[in-house]
């Protein structure tokens, strides 16, 4: 694989910013407002991730295993976040610039993944994610179905269409209140609304997609005579797929925006509830610490859980 | 006419797809002012590439292509611009819209666009449709547009891209008589390109024949018919005679053409 | 049945209610409800769909599919509100304080009118209206901008929009409040971190799924660089951008909801505040109230924004 010199360029300077946030971690003094920082946790994350990296970078490029474009672009995103964690370390935990109460270094934050391991990292973490992905099972079972039989006829779209648009607008956190007190316990409530948020989604495009199929591949299979069901498993379920799985991703993303809402509003258990906790106490350095364990979970669930699967689905309907 | 000036002039062009083919290998072309210029050949000679380079839409690997004297390098102007086989009228805009939207990128004042819009709308006949959407209206009446947005503008010259080979027989009439007429009456400059010997033979003065892979001029034909071309019949004896010898040349270039195609599987 | 009789019962199911209002006694655990503001709401239902039958079914001046559709939608409405008024309000069914019946529920239209319809309405649209506008007025140019060059795109926005974009903004909530001196600011900015990139994200998507040749016609056209974003880039990425709107004012909405009910107060009111508060007090009915003018709010706010939508795409092919 022959690499462009700009991609080289890219690719070298995205790994090796890492190691050296290192460098600059252990031989550059603390700030003045800001001595003693506890160094390990950074560094032995930062180590994990420049391990991850490079051995992608081997597989990827020296075997062959990965798209050159894929690398490239992987390489890019690791040198853009490398950049923005140099300028939080260098200029807050190095400098000192910002005030210590609101903005933390980064050393103060990842400790806090450490100490605060059992609470935050697993705990938390644990509650959350069964959270989300029990509503949004939830969400996925009943929006495909009822996309499909709501978009099958004019009719019956012509009425769904309107009264789903206005629903999906309706912020479920309003509902919270509701779910608390019909539902049994907080955490079946918080499902709860993970689940509406991301069945508005799901449904819609669900119902689009199958609206929207081809009328004359319709027509010409029933001319060919084939069934209701063989119609809609070779006709309508593949061409209405692309937004259909659109429509998942946007409920995937909801689901987990009212995970975090519900959970700030109204748990006592979860990654929502650990941010709002300790905001309302004033420790930000676990407040930014929870900001960045919820990208990092809604980032690895959509990049490695939900574009593999979209991957699997479309190559699978290809096939067809 | 060799004695009125050099208005398009490509010296040695070359053009390479990547991986290696060579669409136009040092073409070497001088269209005068006030020309009807035909370029025919088998698919893939590179007589689209040709007309797309002239336009500014496409780089090239070597050589020179002037324009009025000045260096054309994907740099679009007006002052060449294209009739589309495809027709590309923008979906967003009415027929009438299409029209005054080039106008307006000249920069000319509210009242000089509509007047000049609407005389060439008048002229070609797009006044019963000029409210219409694109995908409201036939693709003849499309081109209709595509043509009188491009004459409206008074171009230099005009880069027709086989402007008539997705259109029904009338049209495909119409919109050639119309061509004609309007290069006639405005004195236009017009580079034409086709792969219909017929077409080619019946509009030009001269008809570049092009063969393919790598893309070079194989002979250029002068056409000794009159300029009122539209009075012309079709099926003079000349015209025939000029198509058949166009088409004597062109044929073993086809049938190049043709292999490659199946070879190719375009 | 024909269908103007069928038309017929399906208006007079809201002359019903009035009726069955009046005429059959409340029931026990929820006494001396006062009618007038529900009863009224259901006379404004009961000449809506009167204009539709009379209007536009007798008189045929309406499209039979439009009439069907506002037909059907009556009913499903005119049936929720008989059942909830019969079930509930006359029977006495389910406990009454987690319960309410129509007639508690839309009274407090009138009993807190100032609070809920003036202020905290206001408040609400006031502060989403702001928001969102500021995110489309940055999101779509620069998504015109990015779309149109490559590098900019790969190199920079898209890995920074990859882990950015999915991060749910109400975790920003926090900060916010502690970064602006004023909740309104904080409120605002959330929005528009909710907002935008779900815009940014569709503009650049229509702008470089846009066919390329239109971009060509333009310039053999003479088209400067500005017409060509004005022109051309924008219309051509109009129906993907509309797709981001969507998505973008669901999202701003929940945000809002959160938003407001972190940092509303009395001085401070909006509707996700209200319902938040007042879950807090067991009431309710109040809940309920918010809910449905939350929804009134949605509706006319599509209402226009469908109006605006139709008039700058009637250019697009309809769907059949």
């Amino acid at each position: 694989m022959r690499l462009t010199k700009s991609e080289a360029v890219i690719a070298l300077a995205g790994l090796l910013i890492w190691p050296f946030l290192i460098l600059l971690n252990v031989t550059l003094p603390d700030a003045a407002n800001r001595p003693n920082q506890p160094k390990e946790v950074f560094n032995s994350i930062i180590m994990i991730f420049t391990l991850i990296l490079l051995s992608y970078l081997v597989f990827g490029i020296l075997l062959k295993k990965q798209p050159k474009a894929r690398v490239i672009t992987v390489m890019n995103a690791a040198l853009v976040f490398g950049v923005f964690f140099f300028l939080w370390l260098v200029v807050v935990g190095k400098i000192g610039k910002l005030n210590t109460h609101s903005f933390p270094s980064p050393n103060t934050v990842f400790d806090v993944f450490y100490s605060d391991f059992y609470f935050l990292t697993y705990k938390s973490s644990r509650d959350s994610i069964f959270r989300a992905f029990a509503g949004y099972f939830l969400a996925l079972i009943t929006g495909i179905p009822g996309g499909i039989w709501f978009g099958r006829t004019m009719r019956r779209f012509e009425v769904a269409y309107p009264l789903a648009k206005v629903t999906a607008h309706v912020p479920p956190v309003v509902y919270l209140p509701y779910a608390i007190a019909v539902f049994p316990s907080i955490s079946h409530a918080i499902i709860f609304m993970v689940y509406i948020g991301a069945f508005w989604p799901i449904f819609i495009n669900t119902l689009f997609g199958v609206y929207n199929v081809d009328r004359r591949y319709i027509e010409f299979a029933k001319i060919l005579g084939a069934s209701e069901k063989r119609i809609l498993r070779r006709i309508i379920i593949p061409s209405a797929m692309p937004t259909i799985l659109a429509g998942c991703l946007i409920g995937l993303v909801l689901a987990f925006v009212l995970l975090t809402a519900g959970e700030m509003v109204g748990a006592h258990t979860g990654l929502g509830f650990y941010l709002m906790y300790h905001t309302d106490i004033g420790y930000f350095d676990k407040v930014v610490a929870a900001i960045l364990l919820i990208s990092f979970w809604v980032f690895f669930w959509i990049t490695f859980g939900f574009d593999m699967v979209q991957a699997r689905l479309l190559r699978w309907m290809r096939r067809i | 006419m060799n004695n009125s000036k050099v208005i398009l002039k490509a010296t040695n062009l070359t053009k390479v797809y990547p991986p290696d083919i060579w669409a136009l290998d040092r073409v070497s072309l001088e269209i005068y002012d006030g020309e009807f210029v035909s370029i025919i050949g088998p698919s893939g000679c590179g007589k689209t590439t040709f007309l797309r380079i002239a336009a500014g839409l496409e780089d090239y690997q070597e050589g020179e292509v002037l324009f009025n004297g000045e260096k054309v390098f994907k740099n679009c102007d007006w002052r060449r611009s294209v009739i589309y086989q495809d027709i590309r009228l923008l979906p967003w805009m009415t027929a009438q819209e299409n029209i005054y939207f080039g106008l307006e990128n000249k920069g000319l004042p509210k009242d000089e666009v509509r007047r000049v819009g609407d005389k060439w709308m008048k002229i070609i006949g797009v006044d019963n449709f000029k409210d219409k959407y694109p995908h409201e209206i036939s693709e003849g009446q499309k081109q209709m547009v595509g043509m009188a947005r491009v004459c409206a503008l008074d171009p230099d010259i005009v880069l027709c891209d086989e402007p008539t080979s997705s259109l029904d027989w009338h049209t495909r009439r119409y919109l050639q008589v119309e061509l004609l007429k309007y290069w006639y009456n405005e004195n236009k400059t017009v580079l034409f390109v086709t792969h219909d010997v017929e077409e080619a033979v019946y509009l030009s003065q001269r008809v570049v024949c092009m063969s393919a892979r790598p893309g070079k001029i194989k002979e250029i034909i002068d056409i000794d018919l009159p300029k009122e071309r539209w009075e012309v019949a079709r099926d003079d004896l000349k015209v025939l005679e000029y198509a058949n010898k166009v088409a004597s040349i062109l044929s073993e270039e086809l049938k190049r053409g043709k292999e490659l195609e199946l070879k190719e599987g375009h | 049945m024909s269908r103007g009789l069928k038309y017929t019962a399906i208006t007079s199911i809201f002359l019903l209610i009035i009726i069955l209002n009046y005429l059959i006694p409340d029931a026990a655990n929820r006494p001396n409800q006062p009618k007038l503001v529900f009863n009224g709401m259901m006379f404004t239902f009961f000449l809506f769909a009167l204009f539709f039958l009379v209007y536009g079914h007798f008189m045929k001046r309406q499209s039979p599919t439009r009439v069907r559709t506002i037909m059907d939608i009556s009913l499903i409405f005119g049936s929720i509100f008989f059942l909830w008024l019969v079930t509930i309000g006359k029977l006495g069914f389910l406990d009454p304080l987690r319960w309410p019946s129509p007639n508690q529920v839309f009274y407090y239209y009138l009993a807190d009118f100032d609070l809920l319809v003036v202020k905290s309405t206001l408040a609400t649209v006031k502060r989403l209206a702001i928001g969102y506008f500021v995110a489309i007025i940055f999101a779509i140019p620069l998504g015109l901008i990015v779309g149109r060059y490559p590098n900019l795109h790969d190199r920079l926005y898209y890995p920074v929009a990859k882990v950015v974009a999915p991060i749910p903004p109400i975790i920003l909530v926090p900060y916010a409040i502690e970064l602006f001196p004023k909740i309104d600011q904080a409120v605002l900015f959330i929005i528009f971190i909710g907002a935008f990139w779900p815009i940014i994200v569709n503009t650049i998507y229509g702008v470089r799924t846009l066919d390329v040749k239109y971009i060509e016609a333009a310039r053999t056209l003479g088209v400067s660089e500005k017409r060509l974003y004005t022109k051309v880039l924008f219309p051509g990425a109009l129906p993907s951008i509309y797709a981001g709107l969507f998505i973008g004012l669901v999202l701003a909405f929940i945000v809002l909801a959160v938003a407001e009910g972190i940092g509303g107060s009395h001085s401070e009111p909006g509707l996700g505040w209200y319902v938040l508060y007042y879950a807090d007090l067991f009431e309710y009915d109040k809940i309920v109230a918010a809910i449905f003018l939350i929804a009134f709010v949605v509706v006319v706010w599509t209402g226009i924004s469908d109006r605006i939508q139709s008039r700058l795409l009637k250019w697009q092919r309809r769907v059949e």
